[in-house]
């Protein structure tokens, strides 16, 4: 019977994980005061003492998960050898993306600015206490960490900004300026899932267009405008 | 404002003028309630209902169904036997124990005698472990239910972060490793011993308790007040020339020129408004 899960169930459950990096922390900190470095570095060497082989095999001993070589930890550790450069691709040139292509130029929102922005930092910390209240770990006083269920919260976030002003292009133009002007770096999920057909709207209003080049995917054997992870795709308009 | 090891003061803070930060919620509506339990000395009864009306007082946003399973387990701890708030006003370091650290003789390498490059900042961490153990102790004996229970605590663990928390309060230099120059060190001198899961058993801990038998009158050679920058205290008994206490405040700084009295701006201003006045008051009664 086993007593722990195997590794690859660390991208299952997210207290494996926890547990799994909490555990190899733990262990590299000993392993650099004793042999000045890290774990990774004492399995490659070469030569080992007794006392250095006893050391690594107390850590698969001790683990707290199953490294083995089952398939599907190996497939795993295959992986994580991949450097996907996710990072790179997703990058955006922030000099050259216009945010004003999310607003509608038609309205005026000046005088309604500070009413927005103050309802929403009302709103977003009660968010946060609620999330903070519902996830705590009673013994250790441990907020984990939580997802905001951004649903329920879309819908009461626009009824509170309604009552500033009807108008949700109005409260569109000021949420657009707080989210891409004032707060660059800030998630901007709760502004799509509230206001994202009104921002649609803008983006299609704005760039005088009603077609967008989607990735479809296409043959092997074809050259496509896009590779992504392996595959090809070539770029297609689409009618919005 | 900073309370580091002043938890009664916080918990004051708190009561009085409300939340101090969001983040730390739960923390805070623990020491409200414990506060509450042991200083105003409210029953269990009248602590649950008094809890309730200052949360829905001082809460944004307050609502009973979503933070009751928050205060109720601030409640409970709050209502645990030997639950208090203590402040620590200093730690006290002894002559002896001072001098213990400044005799060690810290070895390169097992099989050599040659002394280490780390030799001093060695001691600065031993010193810094020292202090962590003496908090410790203060908070488990005074936080016990049995009033002869002595603590008696040699060990510290942590995982990287600490470690790297441990290094800035020994104000150990950058290029320092705390980890492979400073407990490796250690550990061939025998004086710590790491054992796993980021545990290390702190040996000269028992060589301190030794020589204390026979100083039980010992004078205390260094009070510690300030508890962000331990290393810079021992620096200071070290005679260190750069580290010295704020002519306005108090606290312990590192001065950036030789004439620097003031640890901050702020101070030095003060000081410096204190001077004019009395050129002033010297001028006017000439």
């Amino acid at each position: 019977m086993l007593d722990r899960y195997p590794y690859f169930f660390r991208y299952v459950y997210k207290e494996t994980n926890k547990k799994y990096k909490k555990y190899l922390d733990e262990y590299n900190v000993i392993c650099k005061q004793k042999y000045k470095m890290d774990f990774k570095e004492l399995e490659k060497l070469e030569r080992t003492t007794e006392e250095q082989k006893e050391f690594i095999s107390n850590f698969y001993e001790f683990c707290p998960v199953l490294i083995s070589n089952s398939p599907m930890n190996l497939l795993c550790k295959y992986i994580e050898s991949i450097n996907f450069n996710i990072s790179q691709k997703t990058k955006v040139d922030a000099e050259l993306f216009d945010y004003n292509i999310y607003k509608r130029n038609d309205y005026k929102y000046d005088e309604f600015y500070e009413d927005v922005v103050s309802s929403l930092k009302g709103f977003l910390s009660e968010q946060k206490n609620i999330i903070v209240s519902n996830s705590i770990n009673v013994e250790n006083e441990e907020v984990e960490n939580n997802e905001m269920t951004l649903n329920n919260v879309s819908n009461n976030l626009f009824e509170r900004l309604n009552k500033i002003n009807s108008n949700p292009y109005v409260i569109v133009n000021c949420l657009v300026d707080y989210f891409y002007k004032e707060r660059l770096k800030s998630n901007k999920d709760l502004l799509w899932m509230t206001y994202g057909k009104y921002i649609y709207k803008n983006i299609i209003n704005n760039s005088k267009s009603n077609t967008a080049l989607f990735p479809m995917p296409c043959p092997d054997d074809i050259k496509g405008d896009l590779q992504y992870l392996g595959y090809n795709y070539k770029l297609q308009e689409v009618k919005l | 404002m900073d309370y580091k090891y002043t938890e009664l003061d916080y918990a004051k803070d708190i009561y009085t003028n409300g939340i101090q930060s969001e983040k730390h919620l739960p923390t805070e509506l623990r020491l409200v309630a414990t506060y509450m339990r042991r200083f105003l000395n409210y029953k269990p009864k009248k602590l649950h209902k008094e809890m309730y009306n200052w949360c829905e007082n001082n809460i944004t946003g307050y609502k009973r169904e979503i933070y009751y399973k928050m205060i109720n387990s601030s409640i409970n701890k709050a209502c645990k036997k030997g639950t208090t708030l203590i402040n620590i006003e200093s730690i006290d370091f002894y002559k002896y124990e001072l001098d213990y650290i400044n005799d060690l003789f810290i070895m390169k390498d097992i099989n050599d005698n040659e002394e280490s490059p780390f030799t001093y900042e060695c001691k600065k961490l031993i010193f810094t472990f020292l202090f962590k153990m003496k908090v410790n102790k203060i908070f488990t004996e005074s936080k016990n239910v049995n009033p002869e229970f002595e603590y008696n605590g040699k060990y510290f663990k942590g995982g990287q972060k600490k470690y790297t928390e441990l290094k800035k309060l020994a104000k150990l230099p950058e290029k320092v490793r705390i980890n492979e120059d400073i407990i490796n060190t250690l550990w061939i001198n025998g004086l710590v011993t790491p054992m796993f899961n980021g545990l290390v058993k702190l040996n000269f801990i028992d060589e301190i308790s030794e020589i204390k038998k026979n100083n039980k009158d010992a004078a205390i050679a260094l009070q510690i007040k300030d508890y962000d920058s331990i290393g810079w205290y021992f620096d200071y008994y070290n005679k260190n020339k750069k580290i010295t206490f704020c002519k306005q405040c108090g606290r312990i700084f590192k001065k950036k020129s030789n004439r620097q009295e003031c640890c901050s701006e702020e101070c030095s201003k003060i000081i410096d408004r204190e001077k004019a006045k009395k050129r002033m008051k010297n001028i006017r009664n000439l």
